[in-house]
């Protein structure tokens, strides 16, 4: 090891795993689901997409999956009311329970995540009160995702809005599930 | 040995006598058990009886304390019979009288439809028969029989009263055949296609009723025009009007009606009642999903102010007569019923905590800042996407977005909009503010009297 070069190979090394371990944070997602929704063509696979973003996204924080009451899994909305014929776009729900002292780690961690997802328009509304919002778009802005936060009573949801669709989907159960 | 096998025999047969006897006993136990919910309803709906009392159709006065028990077959009525007391508000009185006048509104839509559509059936039967008549391969019997039924039914239409559709079919008929008549002549026969879509439109409606009826959700109020067909419907979808420190009434624009209310107006009220239960301070909020005026169908006529004229006395007098108790309102009127609730406040007194602009167009006419706007109004806000066309639109007033205007603004995301730079505007922007985070996260600030947290917060003058 008295050669500079392999020193210098050895820092390189080093600083390359360094660089990948801060680019691949603790709250990593499959980022294979993201591309499924940019794919989905009707509202059945857009749910089914939206569940699995949400259900990853939310395994991936250090967060408790809970269930809120009065929110049910997925809710269905028309893209526009004039129109008897107008698609329709799926927001998928999934709650969680937070101590009130983390929300700051957990801002930051879902921020970081949807960084690391390669996702578009990531920000942070609200940061300083105690219902911070994380937002982000993909597949072309087509799709958003966000963790809505509430620092005053420990909880929080992640929410996946897809793209307006066609189709129909069935009603959703009363309650959100954990 | 004899007695034995006779007193054997007799035991038999009293086992025979009473099992029968039972097995009748549970019968008749079921078809009463099976009746009396059947009873009730009918009880309800035709004599008006009240849920709440053992007095026929006496309603109880506020604070009276009434039964709690097991659902009834409106799924949140009372049992008398295994009773625990509970208080009463005007709000879940007011759900129950509501509920039978949905039943009586379906059957007065569903007599409107039998009639119309039996005339009409009485009209394209005839229609069907000349066409028949002239056809010489029928039989000589089958010929005389439906020439028998052709004077019948030609009878029938003869003696139709004035007024009847069968007598303005009638009495159109000649202008349906000569395209030269005069423009009265054919403005009457417009009217008569209009009422035969209307009672197509009246079955529907009648059967969306029964169903919502029949359903547990919450009406707070119904009504239903039977010249035009139009609804108006107010359904709470979260929280209890009796108790609520604020109410939160969501207000549709251009295109809603009672076909689509389920999917839009009532989504967009559940959107932000999701958002209300996630957010803190959300507690003390009730939402209701509130269809309270006749929305213009369709574009051409949102360019018009005769829906929000009409709008804005529907939405005083329904929006005034909610059962809200000590509660904050704040109304949310989207579109063109932001126009409707400006004509509501400015013309018609409705009083308000907030009066809240999404996607709005302005106002009303002459209302070109909120100084225009009187006390009742209380705070006034206004919230649009910046890539929402509605920024194009002049006819209803000043819009309210506008800095000068002098409302209170708060920001509204994107959404799942594809924002492109050549894209100055884009028609989806504006429906984006029930779907997307954060402006449901703003929206829910304010309804929950929490203004201050609201993003993009810009003061207003009121």
């Amino acid at each position: 090891m008295r050669n500079p070069g392999t020193w210098l190979l050895v820092a390189a090394l080093c600083l390359g795993a360094c660089a990948d371990t801060a680019a691949d944070p603790e709250g990593s997602v499959d980022t294979a689901t993201f591309d499924e929704a940019a794919a989905a063509e009707d509202l059945p696979a857009a749910l089914a997409a939206g569940e699995r973003i949400a259900d990853d996204l939310r395994a991936s924080l250090d967060v408790e999956p809970q269930a809120i009451e009065g929110v049910r899994p997925y809710r269905v909305s028309l893209c526009d009311e004039v129109r008897d014929d107008a698609p329709s776009l799926v927001s998928v729900g999934r709650g969680f329970a937070i101590p009130p002292e983390r929300i700051g780690d957990v801002v930051e961690q879902v921020r970081a995540t949807f960084e690391a997802a390669g996702l578009d328009g990531v920000r942070v509304v609200g940061e300083d009160t105690d219902a911070p919002l994380v937002t982000a778009l993909f597949a072309d802005d087509t799709w958003q995702v966000s963790a809505m936060l509430n620092g005053r009573d420990g909880i929080g949801e992640i929410r996946v809005n897809s793209a307006c669709l066609p189709g129909e989907v069935p009603e959703p159960p009363a309650s959100s599930r954990p | 040995m004899r007695a034995g096998m006779l007193g054997s025999e007799r035991g038999a047969i009293s086992a025979e006598q009473v099992g029968v006897v039972a097995v009748v006993a549970a019968l008749v136990a079921a078809i009463w058990v099976a009746a009396v919910p059947q009873r009730v309803a009918d009880a309800g709906a035709e004599a008006a009886d009240c849920l709440f009392t053992t007095e026929a159709c006496e309603v109880p006065a506020a604070g009276d304390v009434v039964a709690d028990g097991p659902a009834n077959d409106h799924g949140r009525g009372p049992d008398r019979d295994t009773a625990t007391a509970t208080p009463v508000g005007a709000a879940a009185r007011r759900e129950a009288d509501v509920d039978r006048q949905m039943r009586n509104e379906a059957r007065a839509l569903r007599d409107l439809a039998d009639r119309e559509l039996g005339d009409l059936g009485v009209w394209d039967e005839l229609q069907a028969l000349e066409v028949e008549l002239g056809n010489p391969t029928r039989s000589d019997e089958r010929r005389a029989a439906d020439f028998e039924r052709y004077e019948e039914l030609l009878a029938r239409i003869e003696a139709a009263p004035d007024g009847s559709l069968l007598g303005e079919l009638r009495d159109t008929d000649a202008a349906r055949r000569d395209p030269f008549r005069s423009h009265e002549d054919h403005e009457r026969l417009l009217e008569v296609l209009d009422r035969i879509a209307r009672a197509g439109h009246a079955a529907e409606l009648a059967e969306l009723l029964d169903g919502w009826a029949a359903s547990d959700r919450r009406f707070v109020h119904v009504e239903v025009d039977l010249d035009d067909g139009t609804a108006r419907v107010a359904e709470v979808v979260r929280g209890d009007l009796d108790s609520a420190d604020h109410v939160a009434i969501v207000i549709p624009g251009t295109g809603s009606d009672a076909g689509n209310f389920d999917r839009a107006t009532r989504q967009n009220a559940v959107a932000l009642s999701e958002t209300l239960h996630v957010l803190p301070g959300g507690e003390g909020v009730a939402v209701v999903a509130c269809l309270c005026y006749a929305p213009p169908p369709g574009l051409l006529q949102a360019a018009r102010s005769a829906h929000a004229d009409a709008g804005g006395a529907d939405l005083a007098r329904i929006i005034g007569d909610l059962p809200v108790g000590e509660a904050e309102v704040h109304a949310l009127g989207h579109s063109y019923g932001s126009t409707a609730l400006g004509r509501a406040v400015d013309r018609e007194g409705l009083e308000l905590a907030s009066t809240i602009s999404l996607g709005g167009p302005g106002f009303g006419s002459g209302v070109g800042s909120v100084d225009d706007l009187p006390d009742g109004a209380g705070r006034v806000w206004a919230m649009r996407h910046d890539l929402d066309p509605i920024d194009l639109a002049g006819m209803h007033g000043r819009n309210p977005d506008r800095a000068d205007f002098g409302a209170y603004r708060a920001h509204v995301g994107d959404g799942d909009l594809e924002r492109r730079w050549w894209k100055p505007y884009m028609f989806d922007a504006h429906s984006v503010y029930y779907q997307d985070p954060e402006s449901l996260r703003n929206l829910a600030f304010v309804v929950s009297g929490q203004h201050e947290l609201v993003s993009g917060y810009r003061e207003g003058r009121r």
